[in-house]
């Protein structure tokens, strides 16, 4: 790995986790902010630095340059070049299934993992999809968070049936979505809210397909909410709306997908805790929802009932949002806003409710690496 | 306001007892016809004693608490004697005073710490070197858990006299380092809504690395609050009764100044006292109904009590009023229970099951005396994890207090069902969840072996070692050399932590398993959660929860029939072997409970009510925003 210049990065990817947020450099390396996960794990020495200590991102101190990055709660996943999946951050369960280790000083190889190309990362759940679309999940097995029949508390990843081949999944508190190669959408887990789509309120312990009006492209999991971004650019969102999540002042919470009106067509969907985002085909961000710590990047922290632009940041390709931050990755630089009381916003105020750039980014030829 | 002194106690004894009353009244307990009868009266002489009791007048109780060393005599229940004991004291009595209010009331406390400076304490963990320094909780209450963003100018004073200190809510998320120090004064003030559920609460101190210490000193007293439920008529006509159940910490010098030695203790505990008293003697007359109001005070053993050939009608979880009476009822023979002081360990399946209180745990019951005789109220054996012998899980029997029931004229009558509950208890219904954020959380408690297995399942930064376990042969020469069960351990609450570590380049340091740097969960206002509580060891980890109460809705996942509301439920233990080289069970064990967060933003916590386990990191912060 070669030490990235000091002043602007090549950023592939940005994750945002509870209290944490990752960048994914084009050399495979890991730089984080905030909390456990961050990478802020003792001794070693960081290659570079663009904003003063206390506040500047560490380098996660990794063994072997990763493809693809998950920032989960107090943890993080990422998926090496070679395929396999590598876990940092701390995690009251186990990392690795019962007899793991909860809190290591360096990242760890997760056990009996191959030919991963996708990792999602929750509090005590996470799921890797392999290249022949195959899901395997770990953790605690509790409201059928795992999708298969295991004990509440199953050790080694296992393998989750009943679902075609999978390109993606996603990780609410304690349920997941999962997109299939063939765009159909499978849901499992809590489902108090109505996140599952199902059109009731019970907990699903097994696969089952939510019924889309059209094909879907991405998903995105929020605390008890969750989007899918549809072939043909909408937006459509379910579960809690008890701060307008999911684009609309009524109904307090929907068990079915309902459209969000947006004023263009969508590229990127993301969902933190009570709040949406959708980066459009302009490259303009559009955030909704809750805006207690500035998540929604308005200036206020009055909630939104309806999707409201952005302002500050321009020419995005990737967004993210964690618990009640988010950040997008444009073409100069990487942004954050919302709640910085962790420090995942780096220099930025406890409660940033204006996107600010954590990192002036390189303009970079157009390349997917996974 | 007006100071209001009962004619046999004169202000020189309050400040003597180490309480002073700003607003509020004392009021010795009512009599009973026949064990008021003085030295002189023949027959049984009762020897319950009633904790004092102060109360609200006109709406306020203010009252200033002394916090001391305090040298009394306790009956040591090892040897049956009395002994003298020089314990860190809260308001100058074991239990401290009842304090009595009633909904809608406004409760302040000024707490002076009197205690001398901390002494110098080489104890390698550096946030248990505070055995002086304390704050003060209101366990169960649902007020402002926050210092008030103004200071607070009581009625009739001039808002723009003089600056007035801080004014505290129900506030303990204090470093161990600070907290209110030997020689400094922190007001409190709790305004209790006129819809606070009434019922039997209590007070202790609750700073972070000293809790286990102070309440371990017998440091507690009961917080009652009155309302529509003390006023059923066969409730107001029954006399009442609290019990502040105890279990003091001492050595054989009547001292308790180490972490180490309050550390030593489990279900090996001395057994319990009621209000300072081992095995009162309390008389009844025949047909009377009295409302008895139990605190499991203690610090680790839980409660299963039952009053022989009496049914116990149970009308409320913690502070928390029940609509209707649960009769628990007594074993039919008693035989096999009649030597308490020696009470055998029979198999698990075989304890019977009373009233069962987890320590931190409230409960109100009714009892109507039945025909005249003697009777003991007992604790019956309970396990408070697998029984192991060696492991010492089972708190033995024990009987905690003889009733006598002589003759007597008009019998009482139990209350009419449904009893009156507050509409800020009603159920939670999933609609209620779905619409208010639906939101699901887990939290795991965990005792996690620092050096086993190997590797080790953590891995603590360099220098930051003694900060996360409390360690082995500590203190150094301590005979015997491994002081305690707890030591060499992780007492987490979840899992990590949200605050940066230290390097490279964060002023802050790890101990992701210490309150100050544990994880917070992040709450909305008004939002209803469904949390999960898992509970990863063969320990009744007893969870409690400030500020908001919770409706338990299943154990072990299953639904329960009959949710209940309360604020502190220990958690069923696990019942299976751990596989080879790990500390985790193949399944656990868990409760779930459904909450609703109004009312009140601030920060608060969560944590195991075995204070020795929340002293070591068994704790996470609630911040509600
Ligand atoms: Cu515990």
């Amino acid at each position: 790995m070669t030490p990235p210049d000091p002043d602007c990065f090549d950023v592939r990817a940005v994750s945002c986790g509870r209290d944490h947020t990752l960048a994914l450099l084009a050399s495979g390396s890991v730089i984080g902010w905030g909390g456990d996960g961050s990478g802020r794990i003792p001794s070693g020495d960081p290659e570079y630095c663009s904003t003063p200590a206390p506040t500047r991102a560490v380098e996660v101190l990794l063994r072997e340059p990763l493809a693809a990055v998950d920032a989960g709660a107090g943890l993080s996943l990422g998926v090496t070049t070679r395929h396999e999946v590598t876990m940092w951050g701390a995690h009251g369960a186990g990392i690795d299934g019962r007899a793991g280790v909860v809190a290591p000083a360096t990242p760890l190889k997760v056990r009996a993992l191959s030919g991963i190309r996708a990792v999602a990362a929750g509090e005590f759940q996470c799921a890797a999809i392999d290249a022949a679309g195959v899901l395997q999940t770990w953790g605690l097995n509790l409201d059928g968070a795992l999708g298969r029949d295991a004990p509440e508390f199953e050790s080694p990843p296992g393998r989750v049936a009943g679902v075609p081949a999978l390109r993606a999944v996603a990780l609410g508190n304690g349920y997941m979505l999962a997109l299939t190669r063939d765009r159909t959408v499978y849901v499992w887990g809590a489902n108090a809210a109505g996140q599952l789509g199902l059109g009731h309120l019970q907990s699903v312990p097994a696969p089952a397909q939510v019924r889309m009006p059209q094909r879907v492209e991405a998903l995105a999991a929020g605390a008890s909410h969750a989007l899918a971004l549809t072939a043909n650019g909408e937006v459509l969102a379910w579960g809690s709306n008890n701060h307008g999540q999911l684009g609309r002042p009524e109904p307090a919470y929907a068990t079915t997908p309902t459209r969000v009106d947006l004023p263009e067509r969508a590229q990127a969907v993301a969902a933190g805790t009570y709040f949406s985002l959708a980066l459009g085909n302009s490259g303009r961000v559009y955030a909704w929802g809750w805006n207690r710590h500035g998540q929604l990047g308005q200036g206020d922290r009055d909630d939104r009932r309806a999707p409201v632009l952005v302002q500050g940041v321009e020419r995005a390709r990737a967004i993210a949002a964690g618990q009640s931050h988010a950040a997008a990755l444009a073409a100069e630089g990487l942004y954050g806003w919302g709640s910085n009381v962790a420090g995942q916003l780096g220099a930025a105020a406890a409660e940033q409710a204006r996107p600010l750039r954590l990192l002036a980014t390189r303009q970079q030829e157009q390349r997917r690496d996974v | 306001m007006s100071e209001h002194h009962h004619e046999a106690t004169s202000r020189r004894d309050f400040l003597k007892l180490g309480v002073s009353v700003t607003a509020g009244a004392v009021v010795p307990p009512v009599l009973t016809a026949c064990g008021g009868g003085g030295d002189a009266a023949p027959g049984p002489k009762e020897t319950f004693a009633e904790p004092l009791n102060i109360q609200s007048v006109n709406g306020v109780l203010d009252v200033t608490l002394v916090l001391s060393y305090l040298t009394t005599t306790l009956p040591n229940p090892t040897t049956n004697q009395n002994q003298t004991v020089t314990l860190r004291n809260m308001f100058g009595s074991i239990p401290a005073p009842t304090l009595r209010v009633r909904v809608g009331d406004l409760l302040r406390i000024k707490v002076f710490n009197n205690l001398p400076p901390n002494p110098p304490d080489p104890n390698p963990t550096t946030h248990l070197r505070y055995h002086n320094s304390t704050n003060l909780h209101t366990h169960g209450l649902h007020v402002y858990p926050d210092i008030y963003p103004q200071p607070f100018v009581p009625p009739g004073q001039d808002p723009n006299a003089g600056s007035p200190p801080l004014v505290y809510g129900d506030f303990v998320v204090d470093d161990p380092a600070y907290g209110i120090q030997p020689g400094q004064t922190r007001q409190y003030e709790y305004r209790i809504r006129d819809d606070h559920p009434a019922g039997t609460y209590w007070y202790h101190p609750h700073l972070h690395g000293s809790s286990a210490m102070q309440v371990g000193s017998g440091m507690a007293g009961a917080l009652i609050i009155e309302g529509p439920i003390d006023d059923v008529p066969q409730i107001a006509a029954a006399q009442e009764r609290v019990f502040v159940f105890q279990s003091p910490l001492y050595g054989s010098d009547g001292r308790l100044e180490s972490f180490a030695q309050v550390a030593s203790y489990t279900t090996n505990e001395p057994p319990f006292l009621i209000n300072g008293v081992r095995q009162p003697v309390i008389l009844m007359e025949s047909g009377s109904v009295q409302n008895w109001r139990f605190v499991n005070a203690g610090t680790f053993n839980m409660l299963n009590l039952s009053l022989d050939r009496h049914v116990l009608y149970q009308y409320s979880h913690d502070g928390n009023p029940r609509r209707t009476l649960r009769p628990v009822a007594p074993l039919a023979d008693n035989a096999y229970w009649s030597n308490p002081n020696n009470a055998p360990v029979p198999p698990p399946s075989s304890y019977p099951e009373g009233v069962v209180l987890g320590v931190g745990g409230r409960t109100n019951v009714l009892v109507k005396a039945g025909a005249p005789g003697t009777y003991q109220l007992r604790t019956f054996p309970i396990e408070m994890g697998r029984n192991k012998p060696e492991a010492g899980t089972v708190v033995p029997g024990d009987a905690v207090a003889t009733v006598i029931v002589v003759d007597a004229l008009s019998p009482m009558n139990l209350p009419p069902e449904p009893l009156p509950v507050t509409p800020f208890l009603a159920p939670i219904t999933d609609e209620e969840l779905a619409a208010n954020g639906g939101l699901k959380r887990t939290i795991v408690m965990r005792v996690i072996p620092a050096k086993q297995p190997d590797p080790p399942l953590i891995d603590p930064p360099p220098g930051e070692w003694p900060d996360w376990i409390f360690q082995e042969n500590y203190p150094p020469g301590a005979n015997p050399p491994k002081p305690s069960q707890i030591n060499d351990k992780v007492y987490a609450l979840g899992s990590a932590g949200n605050a940066p570590s230290q390097n490279p380049g964060m002023p802050t340091t790890y101990i992701p398993f210490q309150s100050k740097k544990a994880i917070t969960q992040m709450v909305a206002l008004n939002a209803v959660e469904e949390w999960t509580i898992v509970n990863f060891n063969n320990i009744r980890h007893p969870f409690h929860i400030h500020v908001n109460p919770m409706y338990v809705v299943a154990v072990n996942g299953k639904r329960l029939a009959e949710p209940y509301w309360a604020d502190t439920v220990p958690l069923p233990y696990n019942d299976n072997t751990p596989p080879p080289g790990t500390n985790a069970p193949a399944t656990v064990t868990s409760i779930t409970f459904r909450m609703r967060f109004l009312h009140y933003t601030g920060r608060y916590v969560m944590h195991c009510h075995m204070l020795v386990h929340e002293d070591m990191g068994m704790m996470q912060g609630v911040t509600v925003v």
